[in-house]
């Protein structure tokens, strides 16, 4: 199969797949295009920005306001922390404090703390401190077991 | 009952239950010490008197270092202030050795205890570190896995 990678500088981003017969190598770039692209709208400099789910780092909750962290940028968002962990709940997010939801994905070192505390360092190098509190149901979480067992 | 009282009685009980395991540990060890000196001395017997002293010494102790929030165990580099904690911490243990007359006011023995008791800090300090070494090791574990299972669906 031929793959033809262009980098263009405006317009959207697509991604087009032609093909004769689903074989193998198809079949997987098929799986990957026809999974679901979840995306959250962000805003920055008043400017809104479609976000990818993936893209997301982490979510933090500063003086009631809501803000999503991906590698290079941070952008508003009109949701509250609550309902930010409902709508990424079935991507691999994770509540880890009272203002923070990170993307367990995007975790890139762990670090056992003093008091069960877990300090997670994320792909962009920053710290998130995953707290006493959360620290048990992250470890469940890791290891594949359901909360409630 | 309220979500606020309750939290508290969480953090209450987590530091009690922490006072108490670094309590046994310290009387553990300081009990070896007085044994090991009372057999050395001929003695088959201790004194429970000196014991309940160990004890409560042990567990005043851990408390006076948890409301200063001096966990010197549970840091990763030992600074200054974890160093002085160890030092004082030790100086208390041997000066109460002289006031209850644990060691017979022996004063070889009571230099040796001032030096074992900086090592028990040490040990305690080392034996933490080591632990939550071997956690992070498994977390990391845990965590190429979870990614790895999650990359395959």
């Amino acid at each position: 199969m031929k793959y033809i990678i262009q980098k263009i500088t405006d317009g959207e981003d697509e991604l087009i797949l032609r093909y004769r017969s689903v074989t193998e190598e198809v079949d997987q770039a098929l799986r990957f295009m026809s999974r679901p692209q979840k995306k959250l709208l962000g805003i920055k400099d008043d400017q809104k920005t479609v976000i990818d789910f993936q893209s997301i780092l982490y979510a933090e909750s500063v003086d009631g306001r809501s803000f999503v962290y991906t590698q290079e940028d941070v952008f508003g968002v009109e949701y509250t922390l609550s309902q930010l962990e409902q709508i990424l709940s079935d991507v691999n997010f994770f509540r880890c404090s009272k203002s923070v939801i990170i993307n367990i994905d995007k975790v890139s070192k762990l670090k056992s703390l003093a008091s069960n505390r877990i300090d997670a360092t994320m792909c962009s190098g920053e710290h998130i401190i995953i707290s006493r509190t959360y620290a048990s149901a992250f470890r469940k979480r890791l290891k594949g077991v359901s909360d409630s067992e | 009952m309220n979500k606020k009282i309750l939290d508290i009685i969480e953090k209450y009980l987590t530091r009690k239950i922490g006072v108490e395991i670094k309590c046994c540990l310290m009387f553990f060890m300081v009990l070896c010490f007085y044994s090991g000196y009372r057999l050395i001395c001929g003695s088959m017997e201790a004194g429970i008197i000196h014991m309940l002293e160990m004890v409560v010494l042990a567990y005043l102790l851990g408390w006076i270092q948890a409301l200063i929030g001096s966990d010197f165990d549970e840091v990763d580099r030992l600074c200054a202030k974890d160093w002085a904690v160890v030092l004082i911490g030790s100086l208390i243990y041997t000066a109460a050795s002289l006031l209850f007359g644990w060691l017979d006011g022996n004063p070889t023995a009571t230099v040796l205890f001032a030096v074992y008791m900086v090592i028990t800090y040490l040990c305690i300090f080392l034996i933490h570190k080591i632990k939550r070494a071997i956690d992070a090791k498994l977390l990391n574990n845990d965590l190429m896995q979870f990614q790895k299972r999650n990359k395959e669906i």
